[in-house]
């Protein structure tokens, strides 16, 4: 009895101990380690992009990619710059897109995810059913393509690069469907509703600030999502409206034209195809404002993060 | 979210019980709650299904309706009269055609089984690797207490994932290639006419890309987990491995049986960047690296065929439909709550 | 967390707003408005809308209008589903085939009646070039663009001064003809050669990669064989310039000597042993040097093309006489089936193949702005002043449009209009003359593949596992004997027994 009396003392958030556990220890240095090593495998290759893309187009034909440039140039960014009108405005295109399409796709996903989640509303399992054969099932480009730009006519429009495919996904649905049924405690549903609260109140005030995590996790997916897609303006956009390409979209033509003229190499004067260190700057201009924007929103991950520091 | 003194409660009871009740608790808070009976009220169920509406029209307009578009597979496509009013293989005007026309370029291939092979076992494996790696990262991600190491580890490991395919063959073709790769160069070894090697290279492609996505999915669902437990359990004397083994498992597990059965659905289906572009779709590495997706392109570039490759996606789609309901009465019968419908 | 939820309500209000706003349809297009394919590279020309008005300016009493719509080169890719959208008109076919967008019926068969009716200038065109492209059931389904060299052959091109610094400037002038014991004396020359091994190091090759994927283009550079499918047998006109018997071309003594040849290139080093896994473009390589030289069409435009561009002197030599195959479905233009007005399209279409006015302003834009005159008799220019390639604001050198004997030609940088009036005359002649000694008996053949759809996607299969590697010379005796036996298990039999089979009816009929 007197242990437990030692521990009533204590103040149970602080987790003191005399010594650094033993297993934590054990535990911590596996983590960096592991973590460490994968994220210089992940670092390593991104070294190698950027280095390329300070190649010279010689150095790279002859000596191939690494991780210094051996012959320094800068040719690929001036490449770049003088086509920064292009490149700008489907930067700010991209930017637009991931934005409105991430917020529209997270509302829509949770709202839908928490009505599935319902237990005594009828057609909830048929709606799951349905759910589950579309996200199985695909009537392929042909089909989609009919219905969205001659029925729904977003054909040139920007609603192209945000409503078809993209908007809400069955995976995200159900990923979030599961986060609602484990990680959000029924009685306090069931509490606020015996309070009265309506379900558009317990939806906002209780559920939504509850599952940040999941929401933050389907925001990235969504995000990302939508910066690396090409496809939607591929088909949708034509190319008289120029101004609606994003950044994805214009390296996706120029690898494609690359690709064209290995079969067609009498066209090799007429067009003009930016060299292997070009592509690799373009590369890196893709993915460069999703790294610098990314750990400002981690902090919406962060709720779950300081939980963490206080686990294991 | 039960607070602190809920906690503190369990602590005035001896050890032992003060151990079981945590194990109760646990068993509790990681599980729906069970079914009771109530009444059906009209205002829930029309308030509900507004909420769900903008959802559900979406999921009318780009799922349900470009569905018709799957008996393109039985059909000769033509696109004056509109894909969707095309004839049907098998009847009237063509009718010495099999229904199955469309199906028989890949089916007559005599390489359907190798094919077939090499989707099925690369997605086992990739579905495999795909929940253990990422899980373990999560759970290790959660012991680093440095905020600043967090977001240095979380951006790093993520940025495989916003590479596109093309670029990551660039950086493969560096490391590997016959003459100026970096591993080449310190191996000897001749990557790109071994076929021997791809099926390690093209997994761990796979993991490289897809552990930071995993990462953050098994990270959200870990910090729903109730810190309580992990304090009461801490109290209890059990140590991190314990409570990993008796606490954070376990509340994954609906996450994970979700994401597996998801994965089974797409089980003759494979990425096509990993296997056409980061192979270089050399023909010496066919044997092992060529997918049913990839074959499909190839045979489709000379001759482009859309009612083919609708077939091809047909097939795909009944063999993951099959299979996840498959998995998923299993899964009901070992335990009701788990499985997705 | 009111704030929340108005934030929600007003976002889906939003929503439903733009909804409602985009099905506003978007504006029609008069019906004798014609939307025609305008095919471009990297990025629209500055002007392209002042060439647009003016175009339409120019053939206002036609009775038409034309409007251009984008096209990037690889976007006939996606034309089985973006032709749906019923906004092209009339399409560019362009390095593709028609035959398959034609039995999907996407684009329209045409008649004599209505060419007759439409496109009175085609007609005229067509009777000493054959401008119809025919699909296997003898239709008319596309009209070609008229090319001005209409056969080709295989020439090495390699800069003048390597051969200087080879000492065999002298032996091998420009447009000599070589084979392949002269190929292994330049190439072993180049592999030794110490001035350049001082210029660049020892990290180059003689010779650079293969064209394309399947490693057709450059055994065909040097075996000479009709037929850009090889998959479903060919005509050697290479031993046989007469004959009609379709063969498997990969068991021709042609092919066997290449694949030898290319076996040798990578023994002594001349060939780089990543030719058939590297991505690099020829033309990069043979740009930065990495390759010292390369294979490319015979014709001489292109030399002028390749000097240009290195600004150093290059010499072609040529390895596989021009033979003539008929073959005019490369670049074709078609009318598109939900297109409103097929007539409208056909005069459209006869406009762009004869109006000379139409067809240089698509190329070059307006005289005086983009262009001046050298020499308007024989159709020489040169850029407006203060010009260049660089800074026009309109210029579209894809040779896609019209009659091309009509287009100008830029004189070539450093050169002179006559100079370039001799290459082109050059050219010219040697496709007539192959016209008149090399023409393949079976010209206007077209094969009906569909019952064999399924073999040749296998045979396909292949050629695209082996093909690559056996052609850069990487494969053992072995490898190359499995090649063989696959494409025999695979049917290429069958498929080359069908293509004899309707080889010789059609012979039986149009002999």
């Amino acid at each position: 009895m007197e242990k437990s009396i030692d521990h009533v003392k204590k103040d149970p958030r602080k987790v003191t101990n005399k010594i650094p556990e033993r297993d934590m220890l054990a535990a911590k240095i596996i983590a960096y380690t592991l973590l460490g090593v994968m994220a210089f495998l992940a670092l390593a290759p991104f070294v190698v992009l950027i280095a390329s893309s300070f190649t010279s187009e010689k150095a790279i034909s002859f000596y191939g990619y690494g991780f210094i440039p051996r012959e320094w140039s800068m040719d690929a960014w001036k490449y770049l710059w003088e086509a920064r009108s292009s490149i700008g405005m489907a930067y700010l295109m991209t930017i637009l897109v991931t934005v409105v399409g991430t917020t529209l796709s997270v509302i829509i996903t949770s709202m839908f995810a928490y009505g599935l989640a319902q237990k005594d509303v009828p057609g909830l399992k048929i709606i799951m059913l349905v759910l589950m054969l579309t996200m199985i099932f695909n009537g392929g480009m042909v089909s989609s393509y009919i219905v969205w730009n001659n029925y729904m006519n977003i054909g040139d429009t920007f609603w192209a690069l945000i409503l078809p495919n993209l908007l809400m996904s069955s995976f995200t649905v159900i990923l979030v469907l599961s986060y609602y049924k484990t990680s959000i405690p029924g009685e306090l549903l069931e509490a606020a509703r015996i309070d009265g609260a309506g379900e558009f109140t317990i939806y906002f005030q209780i559920v939504l600030p509850l599952s940040t995590p999941i929401l933050a996790t389907i925001g990235m997916m969504a995000a990302l999502a939508y910066w690396n897609d090409w496809t939607n303006g591929l088909y949708y956009i034509s190319d008289k409206h120029s101004e609606l390409f994003t950044i994805q979209q214009l390296l996706n033509k120029m690898n494609e034209n690359i690709a064209f003229l290995q079969s067609n190499p009498n066209l090799a004067g007429e067009i003009d195809i930016p060299s292997a260190s070009v592509r690799m700057a373009i590369c890196v201009a893709g993915i460069l404002p999703l790294i610098i924007a990314f750990p400002f929103f981690q902090k919406y991950f962060a709720q779950g993060l300081t939980l963490g520091s206080v686990k294991g | 979210m039960p607070s602190i003194e809920d906690a503190t409660v369990s602590e005035s009871t001896s050890e032992t019980q003060a151990a079981e009740q945590t194990a109760v608790e646990v068993k509790k808070r990681s599980q729906p709650q069970k079914k009771r009976k109530r009444k059906f009220s009209w205002k829930k169920t029309l308030i509900i299904y507004a909420i769900m509406l903008p959802g559900l029209i979406y999921l009318v307009i780009n799922n349900i309706i470009p569905m018709y578009g799957i008996t393109i597979a039985f059909r000769k496509p033509d696109l004056k009269l509109g894909y969707l009013n095309s004839p049907f293989y098998g009847f009237g005007e063509l009718s010495e055609y099999s229904f199955f026309y469309n199906f028989e370029l890949l089916f007559s291939s005599n390489q359907i089984w190798t094919l077939i092979r090499n989707t099925v076992l690369y997605n086992v494996v990739f579905s495999i690797l795909g929940i253990v790696i990422p899980v373990t990262v999560a759970i290790f991600f959660n012991v680093v207490a440095s905020k600043v190491s967090k977001k240095v580890f979380q951006t790093a490991i993520l940025l495989p994932n916003i590479i596109s395919w093309v670029i990551v063959s660039y950086l493969v073709y560096a490391f590997l290639g016959p003459q100026s790769g970096v591993f080449t160069k310190m191996t000897g070894a001749d990557y790109y006419h071994t076929p021997a090697y791809w099926p390690f290279i093209l997994t761990f492609l796979n993991v490289w890309k897809g552990v930071g996505f995993g990462m953050v999915v098994y990270v959200a669902s870990l910090v729903g987990i109730d810190p309580a437990l992990y304090e009461a359990a801490k109290l209890d004397g059990a140590n991190f491995w314990q409570r990993t083994l008796h606490i954070t498992l376990p509340s994954l597990k609906k996450m994970i049986i979700t994401l597996s059965i998801l994965n089974v659905s797409k089980i003759m289906a494979s990425d096509f960047g990993l296997f056409y572009q980061v192979t270089q779709n050399v023909g010496t590495l066919y044997e092992v690296t060529q997918t049913l997706d990839v074959y499909i392109y190839n045979a489709l570039k000379v001759t482009p065929n859309i009612a083919a490759s609708s077939a091809v996606s047909v097939f795909q789609s009944l063999v993951g439909l099959i299979l996840v309901v498959t998995a998923n009465f299993i899964v009901k019968k070992v335990d009701k709550e788990d499985a997705i419908f | 967390m009111k704030a929340s939820r108005t934030f929600v309500v007003c976002a889906l209000a939003g929503v439903m707003a733009f909804g409602t706003s985009m099905l506003a349809g978007c504006g029609g297009k008069g019906t004798n408005t014609v939307s025609i394919t305008y095919l471009y590279a990297t990025a629209l020309p500055k002007d392209f809308q002042k060439v647009e008005d003016a175009i339409n300016e120019h053939i206002k009493d036609s009775g038409i209008q034309i409007e251009f719509y984008p096209t990037s080169l690889t976007a006939v890719n996606q034309y089985s589903t973006t032709l749906q959208s019923g906004d092209m008109d009339v399409i560019c076919m362009a390095w593709t085939s028609p035959y398959e967008l034609a039995e999907l019926h996407a684009i329209e068969t045409l008649t004599e009646e209505q060419l007759q009716e439409y496109a009175p200038g085609v007609v005229e065109l067509n009777e000493d070039y054959p401008m119809y492209v025919r699909n296997a059931r003898g239709e008319i389904i596309s009209i070609a663009t008229r090319e001005e060299a209409v056969a080709s052959g295989g020439s090495l091109m390699i800069r003048k001064a390597d051969l200087e610094k080879c000492g065999l400037a002298e032996t091998y002038p420009d447009q000599t003809e070589i084979d392949y014991d002269d190929l292994r004396t330049i190439f072993a020359a180049l592999k030794n050669n110490e001035t350049i091994k001082s210029e660049v190091g020892t990290n180059y090759y003689p010779l650079a990669s293969i064209r394309d994927d399947s490693g057709f283009f450059i055994a065909r550079d040097l075996c000479g064989v009709q037929d850009v499918t090889a998959s479903s047998g060919v005509l050697n006109l290479q031993a046989d310039p007469a004959t009609t018997t379709v063969v498997n071309y990969y068991e021709t003594q042609e092919y066997k000597n290449f694949v030898a040849f290319m076996k040798e290139c990578q023994e002594k080093g001349w060939l780089s042993p990543e030719a058939d896994t590297t991505n690099e473009l020829s033309t990069d390589m043979f740009k930065t040097g990495k390759a010292r030289s390369m294979f490319q069409d015979c014709q001489q435009g292109l030399r002028n093309a390749q000097t240009n561009a290195l600004k150093e002197e290059v010499v072609q030599l040529q390895i596989i006489k021009p033979y003539y195959a008929f073959d005019n479905s490369q670049i074709s233009w078609g009318v598109c089936s939900l297109a409103d007005n097929v007539g409208a399209c056909l005069k459209a279409i006869d406009l762009m193949m004869t109006d000379k006015e139409v067809i240089n302003m698509l190329y070059w834009g307006l005289e005086g702005e983009h262009y001046k005159f050298v020499n308007e008799e024989n159709g020489f220019i040169d850029y407006a002043d203060g010009l260049d390639i660089n800074t026009t604001p309109y210029r579209n050198g894809i040779g896609v449009y019209g009659d091309k004997r009509m287009v100008y030609s830029y004189v070539t940088e450093g050169s002179s209009w006559e100079a370039d009036l001799a290459t082109k005359n050059a050219d010219i002649a040697a496709a007539d003359k192959a016209f008149a000694e090399r023409c393949s008996k079976a010209n206007g053949f077209v094969y009906d593949s569909s019952k064999m759809t399924a073999k040749l996607a296998n045979i396909t299969n292949v050629v695209s596992k082996y093909a690559k590697t056996i052609a850069t010379g990487k494969g053992s005796t072995a490898y190359y004997d499995e090649f063989i036996r696959e494409l025999k298990n695979a049917g290429i039999g069958d498929v080359i027994a069908d293509k004899q089979a309707q080889l010789n009816a059609w012979l039986a009929n149009n002999g």
